[in-house]
Formats: structure tokens, sequence, C-alpha cells
């Protein structure tokens, strides 16, 4: 090519950001600065000092409060995941960024970058809820026998689903834990239910939950899309993740391994 | 001794529980840092440069001077100081919030990985241009190619982009091609002819990334390594603008009244 033409496609864009989620009433001296703020029509005030920290979350996602039941569901889908661990790999990144002194700032947003796999991860969740729209109308025994004829055999855990598998090589008996409380102590929809089912028919092959494939499925109960499911899984589990990190903080590098020459092998 | 305490060898995660095995390399203290066969500091630093190194982390060969130089200039295509494209854009913001440069850098490396810019797209072009060479030699046309693609999707991985019809960063890459001596290969020219067709029946043309991934597939690249080897196309770019906004007056990039904003959510209400 010689030489290309470059012309404008003439996009309309927008002049002013719309939302429904926040409205700021401008101050009467300062229009930059905020008289009164609302969160879906309610007084942000109001909700400072009559809501909880989940419930607002809810508000701001679906655009209004939960019910009772819906409340009890999302705050137990939240705790349940409120921390991954301190072997996970997004824990164990934040440790490592806290004692070697990383940019407090830092710290939270890289863990998250960590979190966001496909594996016990964020993307995992987002996959999870798609999976889970897709599959919704079917049999779940149908579904899960499918997904073992399609099963790549590769070396390490099991994924005939995103959500659910194996966790170190077998079904993880603590996310069908939190699994069975969710369901005896929350009122769960048709999502979770199938997602029961599918564990179920999931063990023949030693596979069941995962803590992405719950929280999904209690999310798409909620109504959640899994745009949405995906960064509340996030906002979920970041407590944990920032927890380990602020016992760190002010430690040396040696209160974390660093693998000896001898087992580091370079092949 | 407990059960757990057992080292089962058969056992993957096992296996694997402090150790670390690497085919990538690593530093050997007091003796040397190894890559893929090379001492980086005696074969590497000083002998290569920084994109033949990284070239090398990515695929584990290490390319010629003249391929290096023609990633890079790729890298130069893709990073504008123009704080309007999205990913700088996290950077103007991060700066303007006082944010670090490593914080909004990576704010804006981070925006890049989508579907519509950036190194999000590679994969898709890639594969694109490698199913329509299969097809082309199978003996379907041009034409054929292309109106099939639009019966699956509305439009051409590699052969758009945003805001504007065209790509002057085409030209600037073909002159680099040229200036380094490379010749034109299969996907290439196959990509040339479709950027012909495009443009005189659809009027759309052939954006960089179509051009570089036809380019790459030619020099024997996957689509993973193409992912990997983009993954900081837009850095300096986003550099620039955290940069222009960090030395300015906080808040003062874009600053914005309340009433800028359109509120369209339902009206006040009290708390039931």
């Amino acid at each position: 090519m010689k030489k290309v033409e470059e012309k404008k496609r003439g996009d309309a864009f927008c002049q002013r950001i719309s939302t429904a989620v926040w409205k700021e009433v401008p101050d009467s001296d300062n229009p930059f600065q905020i008289a009164e703020a609302r969160c879906h029509g309610y007084e942000h005030l109001a909700l400072v000092n009559n809501g909880s920290f989940s419930d607002v979350l809810f508000l701001l996602m679906k655009g209004e409060l939960p019910n009772p039941e819906q409340s009890l569901l999302f705050d137990k889908l939240l705790i349940s995941i409120i921390h991954p661990g301190p072997r996970h790999n997004a824990s164990r990144a934040a440790m490592n960024a806290a004692v070697t002194k990383t940019n407090v700032s830092h710290v939270i947003p890289l863990a998250l970058n960590v979190f966001s796999g496909e594996f016990l991860g964020s993307h995992e969740v987002f996959n999870c809820m798609k999976y889970l729209e897709r599959n919704i109308k079917l049999i779940p025994s149908d579904v899960a026998a499918d997904a073992f004829k399609r099963l790549l055999d590769v070396e390490g855990d099991k994924n005939p689903a995103p959500g659910f598998g194996t966790v170190y090589g077998d079904k993880d008996p603590y996310s069908q834990k939190l699994a069975d409380n969710i369901s005896s102590t929350c009122e769960t929809g048709k999502y979770f239910s199938w997602a029961c089912l599918f564990a179920n028919a999931l063990s023949e092959e030693n596979c069941g939950w995962r803590m992405t494939g719950l929280f999904a499925a209690g999310m798409k109960d909620l109504g959640f899309t899994p745009y949405e499911g995906e960064m509340i899984f996030q906002i979920g589990s970041a407590p944990g993740i920032a927890a380990q990190a602020a016992e760190k903080f002010g430690r040396p590098i040696t209160d974390m391994p660093f693998i000896p020459e001898e087992n580091y092998v370079i092949e | 001794m407990s059960s757990n305490d057992v080292l089962d060898v058969d056992n993957l995660w096992d296996r694997n529980r402090n150790r670390i095995s690497s085919n990538k390399g690593g530093w050997r203290i007091g003796e040397a840092v190894y890559n893929q066969g090379y001492s980086q500091l005696e074969d590497l630093v000083g002998h290569t440069s920084y994109f033949q190194v990284m070239l090398l982390n990515v695929t584990g060969r290490l390319p010629d001077i003249r391929l290096a130089k023609w990633l890079e200039n790729t890298f130069s295509c893709a990073s504008w100081p123009d704080s309007r494209i999205w990913c700088n854009q996290m950077g103007a913001l991060a700066g303007s919030s006082k944010s670090t440069a490593v914080a909004g850098t990576v704010a804006g490396v981070l925006a890049s990985d989508s579907v519509i810019y950036g190194p999000g797209v590679m994969d898709h072009c890639m594969e694109f241009i490698g199913n329509a060479l299969k097809e082309y030699k199978n003996g379907k046309t041009v034409q054929q190619i292309v109106d099939e693609q639009f019966g699956r999707k509305s439009s051409v991985p590699g052969y758009a982009r945003p805001i504007a019809k065209g790509d002057e960063r085409v030209v600037a890459m073909q002159r680099v091609s040229s200036d380094l001596e490379f010749v034109v290969g299969e996907h290439e020219a196959l990509a040339m002819k479709i950027n012909e067709y495009l443009s005189e029946n659809h009027d759309e043309c052939i954006n960089v990334g179509g051009y570089m991934v036809a380019f790459l597939s030619d020099h024997g690249f996957s689509a993973t390594e193409v992912k990997r080897m983009t993954t900081l196309i837009v850095v300096a770019g986003v550099q620039a603008c955290h940069a222009e906004t960090y030395d300015k007056p906080a808040g003062t990039y874009l600053p914005m009244r309340c009433d800028d904003i359109n509120y369209v959510g339902v009206e006040d209400r009290d708390l039931p």
C-alpha cells in the first residue's frame, strides 16, 4: 500500500455520561461539589445509617434493595468466599508483595490480577454463570455425562465444566460443605438446585463443586449477570487477601519461603 | 508420621511441593543467570536488544535483530501520547489522581486487554488469517472468504478499527518491513488481497493488528506467542499520558461538575 486515507467514522459519541446508579446534587456555591448523593433513589446518608454493606452492594448492582431472603443468600455467599485461603495464589502474591515492601496501593490490585484466572479465580465465576445459563433447561446428569465425554486427558485437575471439577486431584470436600450450608440455610432458586444435581452427577468421576461454582450458581439465582458476578466475586474475596497482606506488613522477606537452590531445577 | 506427611511421588501436586522445575531458566547464585541455554549476562546483555530477549523469553527462540526491530516498531505504532485513547486515558486518570507511574501504566495495559483493540484482539485476527489462507489454498476466492465471515460475524478480524477507517500504521509498518528487507509471505499477501477487496466493496481497510498477525504468521509464530509478545504494546503511550497529568495539578484532567453526569435513574425515594 502506498498511502491510506484515514477518515473519521463519525460515531455519535455522547456529550455526557449517563447513569442510573448514583445521583449527585450539586452544591449551590460550587457545582463541582456534592450537596446530596443518592443511590438508585435512596439518600446515601440514609443508607449509611440504616443499611448493611452487603445490602447496599446489592442495591448498587441490582437497583433495588434485596428482600430478606435475597439478603441472607447474598450475605452468606459473600462470607463463603471472603477468603480464598492463605495457599491460594492470590493470597501468596499479596503476602509476597507485603514482605517485599511493595507500595501498599498495589497489593490488592496485583493480588486481584492473580485472582482473575479461569481456574479458582474470578473468570471461572463468569464462565460458570454463562455455562449455567446455557444448560439450565437440560437435565443435569445428561450435561455431566456429555461433559465427561469431552474431558481432555491431560495432566492436572479435571475441568468438566467451569466452576466444577477436581481440586488437587479430587472432589473438593470444603466447597461441598459450603454448598450444603447454602442449600440448608438459604432460599435458593433453580440455578443452585440445578447445580446441586450437576455436582452430584459429577461425583461419579470424583468431581464436584468448586467455590467459584457455588458462588456462580447463587449469583444466578439472585439475578446477577456473569459480568456482575465476576466483579462481586473479586470484591467479596478481597478482604481475606488483604488480611493476609496486612498480617505480613513489616515482616522481613524471610517470612515467606524462597525456594532453596537444590529445589530449583533448571531443565 | 501421619499419612499426610508421606510424599506420594506419583501425585502431581506432591511432586511440585517446595520445588520449581523450569525450562526457562533461573539464577544460580554466584554462578550465572541462565536463560534457555544462554548466560543472560554474558551472552545476551550487550549483544542482543531488549526485544530479542523478550521474544526469547516468550517463545523460547532467540530471533535475529531484524525481527526484534520490526516488533519494536509495532510497539511504536501502538503507543501514542493521546489520552483520548482508552488505555491511555487510564494512565491520564491515574496521573491526575496522583497514582504512581507503575499503577497508572499497569491500569492502561490492563485496559488494552480488550476484544475491540490492543493485544486482546490478536488471537482472533490470527485465527481469521490462518483459516483464510487454508481456505484460499483449497480454492475459495477472497470474496467467498469475506462473505462467509460476514455471514458469521459483523466484521472481519484485523480489518476494522474504532473511531476511524483506514490505518496509516500499516503503511508505516510496510515501510519498516521493506527497510529490514523482509520478503512478503503468503499470509501477508493474502491479507493485502483481502484488504483490497474490503476497501473496494465494504469501505473497510486492514488495520495494523491485521497486518501484524499476517506478518508474524509468515514467520511461524503461534497465536499464543503473538498475544504474549504484544502484551505491552500500548505501554509507552500510557506512560506519556500518565506523566503529563501527574505533572499537572491533581484532579484537573477532564474535571466534571455534578451536572455533567446525566442521571437517568429512579426518582428520589425513602427507605422502606
